[in-house]
This record gives structure tokens, C-alpha cells and sequence, in this order.
């Protein structure tokens, strides 16, 4: 099977490879998994007051497809909010990449985790406005 | 109701491939399970040694070198029962296929292609091994890839018993349980996998 030249683009020039704080409150981490093939992906977004995306960073061990579709999600999210993130479709990605039909189950992975990513953050901020609405009413209880 | 020998007509013992009382080679039968073919009752806790005696036996008097001059449905037959005991041998003697084998045998495919891992202690453990196999190669670390290799080691043998026990009782009844460990395995043995092709590169440079 051969790799599209956007797939090899991106497995040789991989986008944004990294980490971030994951405490981070303003952080959110997405981590999927495909035993199948064994791999494993973490992608990351930090996102601003304004409740827009302005860095993302992922970590892929897996095959060309996986790191590709990982790596391009990060290039699609910064800048955007996290509604739009939330649009992201694995067969966009597998459009892009112009992944063959046996790899689309690597477009689906990095689907999982941008959504994984977005829900980890949006469970952080709802779980501290939940504790600051607690601290106002113990000061009115008080 | 027994099945016959083709040639002889007496009862067919297990493994059904050859009668033992004439030695004809039977019809193929795809229905027959992997355990069947071998001849030993369906286990997950299977002798090992057991397996690779009869299928070398089974062999000996199947293979279709034995059979290059005999009439073609014999000739089919005997490539069909040889494939089929290779097959056996290559699921049954490895841990994590026969798992899956036994599992897919009651209709449960825990590692699919359209299978996701959301446990996030495995996927985080899982991500932790490969951040520390690339350091290690990195910096051609060889006693830390022994280290690690021996974590791995220590990890698939861990999931290898707990599979054990959960296949004591088939059809197994903890099928969700049992599909999470074999996942757990699956990682381990890719992640093994990897350790070995990163040591060889190391040895080669």
C-alpha cells in the first residue's frame, strides 16, 4: 500500500509533536486507542478566555496514517472554537489525507481524541465553575 | 450421531481427519472448531505440548506430500485438513489468539478494527511505555530496554493469568472483563513487538 505524498508530508514533518500541562486548567487531553493495531494518541488543546483554540500538540505512536491524521487535526483546530473543533469528521480528514479504505480507522481515532480533548476541557471548566458556585454559597451560608 | 469413515465405515474417533481404523483421510468438514481439528477439548488452559505432538502426528499422515499421487478429492482433502492444523497450531499456541479465538467463538470481537480503547489508565500506561522506549533508544539505552522489556514481560504474563482465570468456565460469562484484558494484551504484545525493533536498530548501527 502506498502512502499519499500529504500522508508522507506529514509523517516526515509531523505538525505540533508534543505535550502539555494536562493540570492545566486551560488545557484539554484527548487519549485514544486502536488495539488492533496497537496504537495510541494524545492530543492536546489549550484554549483562551475567549473559548478559542490557540495551540494544540499531539503525541501518535502508530503507523504513517495515524501520526498523519493526528498531526493534521492540530493544524485544523488552532484558531478555532470549540463548536467548530466539534465538526471535525473523520472522513474529512481521511478526504485530505486521501487515506485507502483500510485506514480510515486512523481518521476515526483522531476524531475520537479532538472530541476526547474538547470534552476533557469543557468537564475541567464546568467541574470549576461547579466548585466556585459551592464557595458562593457557603459565603451566603456563612 | 458419530460420523463415519468413508472407507470403512467405523465410528470416527478424535481428531475426525483420519479414520483409525483404516488410516483414509476423511472429507474436509470447515465446521469443525480449531480444537476440534486437533483433537483436544475446547480450553483455554490448553497443554501446549499436547498441541504441538498431535498436530505434528496429524501432520505426518495428512500432508499432501503423502497424497502427491493419490485421486483429486483425496489430494484436496489432505491440503485442507494440513492448512487448517497449521491454522490450528498458530491461534492455539499463542496466548492472545487463542483468547480472541475462544471469545470469537461466542461472538464477541474484542479487537476489531472498529474496537476503541477509552480506558484511560490503560491508554495512559500505554503511552508512558512508548515515551520511555523512545528515550531509551535515544539514548541507546541497552539496560534500560532490558528494564523494559522486563516490565512488558512481567505485564503480558500478568494479563496472560488473569485470562486464565476469567476462561476457566466457557462459555466464559465476564465477557466484558475478558475483552478489556485482551485489549490490555494486544498493546503489550505490539508494545513487545517494538522493543525488539528498536533493539535491532540499535544493534545494527
Amino acid at each position: 500500500m502506498a502512502y499519499s505524498k500529504k500522508v508522507i508530508d506529514h509523517y516526515e514533518n509531523p505538525r505540533n509533536v508534543g505535550a502539555m500541562d494536562k493540570n492545566d486548567s486551560g488545557v484539554g487531553t484527548g487519549m485514544v486507542g486502536a488495539p488492533a493495531c496497537g496504537d495510541v494518541m494524545r492530543l492536546q488543546i489549550k484554549v483562551n478566555e475567549q473559548g478559542i483554540i490557540e495551540d494544540a500538540k499531539f503525541k501518535t505512536y502508530g503507523c504513517g496514517s495515524a501520526i498523519a491524521s493526528s498531526s493534521l487535526v492540530t493544524e485544523w483546530v488552532k484558531g478555532k472554537t470549540l463548536d467548530e473543533a466539534m465538526t471535525i469528521k473523520n472522513s474529512h480528514i481521511a478526504e485530505e489525507l486521501e487515506l485507502p479504505p483500510v485506514k480510515i480507522h486512523c481518521s476515526v481515532l483522531a476524531e475520537d481524541a479532538i472530541k476526547a480533548a474538547v470534552a476533557d476541557y469543557r468537564s475541567k471548566q464546568g467541574a470549576g465553575q461547579a466548585s466556585q458556585t459551592e464557595v458562593a454559597a457557603a459565603q451566603v451560608a456563612h | 450421531m458419530a460420523e463415519l469413515c468413508i472407507q470403512c465405515g467405523a465410528e470416527l474417533n478424535a481428531p475426525p481427519a483420519l479414520c483409525h481404523s483404516c488410516g483414509a483421510i476423511q472429507p474436509f468438514r470447515a465446521e469443525l472448531s480449531l480444537f476440534e481439528v486437533v483433537g483436544l477439548p475446547e480450553s483455554y488452559d490448553l497443554d501446549l505440548q499436547a498441541l504441538r505432538n498431535q498436530v505434528l502426528q496429524l501432520q505426518k499422515s495428512l500432508h499432501p506430500d503423502r497424497f502427491a499421487q493419490a485421486d483429486a478429492t483425496t489430494r484436496r482433502s489432505s491440503l485442507e485438513w494440513s492448512t487448517r492444523l497449521n491454522e490450528a497450531l498458530a491461534v492455539l499456541r499463542d496466548p492472545l489468539k487463542r483468547a480472541d479465538y475462544l471469545l470469537q467463538r461466542q461472538g464477541i470481537d474484542a479487537l476489531g478494527e472498529q474496537v476503541k480503547v477509552a480506558d484511560p489508565s490503560l491508554l495512559m500506561t500505554q503511552m508512558m511505555y512508548r515515551e520511555r522506549l523512545e528515550d531509551l533508544l535515544a539514548a541507546r539505552d541497552q539496560n534500560g530496554l532490558d528494564q523494559l522489556r522486563g516490565e512488558v514481560e512481567e505485564a503480558s504474563s500478568k494479563a496472560v493469568n488473569k485470562l486464565h482465570i476469567l476462561l476457566k468456565k466457557l462459555p466464559c460469562e465476564q465477557v466484558d472483563e475478558a475483552g478489556s484484558v485482551l485489549r490490555e494484551l494486544q498493546f503489550l504484545d505490539k508494545l513487545l513487538g517494538e522493543i525488539e525493533s528498536g533493539e535491532e536498530s540499535l544493534q545494527n548501527l
